[in-house]
């Protein structure tokens, strides 16, 4: 089934194809953009910019140097009592770090020059039931999980280049380094 | 392009014999990971699953350590803690301060606080100073008398007030969150139908 598919990629003629794909596409956004009268009756127009309104997922708690959230609507400096969503991710400068606390208590700490993606956040403080993935693009992430964890331990995962991490309650380091190779 | 160049190499090592002598070029840095599993400060067992390479392992020993490249099984050794300590130095000195729990206990069947505990409130607003970017989070609880749906509603309503209350003390409203228990964690376990003034409360963490 797919083999026949892959053909166009594999042809010189493909980059041309995708150019003339995107053009497309990106006409449409256009076009749907511009005529938001075009959306479906009833369909309140809070809801198409429902995802900019950041649902909190952590907030900042001790800020050393400079420390960014970048997300879906672009970069902005982190300071301490500041919120962060799922979907955005958290990096922080040379000599800088910083740490964070979850909705169900789990507590983020970032070494320097890092980047961790918060991907997936969902808890119910009345369940303590939800859901959480996190993953480590680079340089060092210590966590204490919170309650997620205790209720639903096979529920939290952190993801790095090389590995899956899963937790059983627990305080722990990830590092993501480079290796020269031999 | 490489057969291509491999082709061509043969082809002139076939002919003058001398070989293809430029060296490769250099390889580009691959990722390596290290998970390190730290102490449980309460002395709980506790554990990391590291998966890579289509093969897992579980540290639960503290200081224990998995490194990892891509496609490989990871390679457990034990860690020297004090290096440990000094390696990742930085992500033990961001740690936030330990999170400070108050109980207040309710008069029965209701949403007023005993005495007591009405006059917890301002010792708890002025320990809320010491946590950088607070939040103060307000979850309440029932006792087993009546439904599990009615102690849901009657957990959080008593939330709601001790928030209402610590708001009139001065903290900021966006830093504070009601929950609501129920009867699902009990201080002191009883039977169901069971009137029990030490599990009627809200406990309140600053963090």
């Amino acid at each position: 089934m797919t083999a026949p598919m892959i053909k166009p990629f594999q042809s010189p003629a493909w980059p041309v194809w995708a150019s003339l794909l995107t053009l497309l596409l990106g006409l449409g956004q256009a076009r749907a953009q511009s005529t938001p009268a075009a959306s479906p009756a009833g369909a309140s127009p809070s809801a198409a910019a429902a995802p900019s309104a950041r649902e909190r997922a952590a907030t900042v708690k001790l800020v050393n140097g400079p420390v960014l959230a970048r997300g879906p609507q672009g970069e902005r400096p982190l300071n301490s009592g500041d919120e962060v969503a799922a979907s955005e991710r958290v990096l922080t400068g040379k000599a800088a770090s910083v740490s964070l606390v979850l909705r169900d208590g789990s507590t983020l700490m970032l070494g320097p020059d890092s980047a961790v993606d918060l991907k997936e956040f969902r808890f119910n403080p009345t369940t303590n039931d939800g859901s959480l993935v996190l993953s480590v693009v680079k340089g060092t992430l210590r966590m204490i999980t919170g309650l997620i964890g205790k209720t639903r331990p096979e529920s939290v995962r952190i993801t790095t280049p090389t590995s899956t991490i899963g937790v059983l309650g627990t305080d722990f380091i990830v590092e993501v380094s480079e290796e020269v190779q031999p | 392009m490489i057969a291509r160049r491999l082709a061509l190499c043969s082809l002139l090592a076939l002919t003058a014999l001398a070989g293809c002598s430029t060296p490769p070029p250099p390889k580009p840095p691959v990722p390596r990971v290290q998970v390190v599993l730290l102490p449980q400060e309460d002395g709980r067992p506790t554990g990391v699953v590291v998966q890579s390479g289509n093969a897992s392992q579980t540290l639960v020993e503290p200081f224990q350590r998995a490194s990892s490249r891509a496609n490989q099984a990871p390679v457990v050794d034990q860690a020297d803690p004090e290096q440990v300590r000094q390696t990742y130095d930085p992500l033990f000195k961001i740690a936030p301060p330990k999170p400070v729990r108050y109980v207040l206990f309710f008069q029965p069947g209701g949403t007023r606080l005993t005495g007591e505990s009405q006059a917890e409130l301002p010792r708890i607003q002025a320990d809320t100073a010491r946590y950088p970017g607070v939040e103060i989070l307000v979850v309440g609880h029932t006792d087993t008398k009546g439904s599990g749906d009615g102690n849901d509603t009657l957990s959080l309503r008593r939330a709601q007030q001790v928030r209402d209350l610590l708001v009139q003390q001065g903290l900021p409203a966006n830093r504070i969150e009601a929950v609501g228990r129920g009867e699902r964690e009990l201080a002191v376990s009883t039977g169901d139908e069971v009137d029990e003034p030490r599990n009627r409360r809200v406990e309140i963490q600053l963090r």
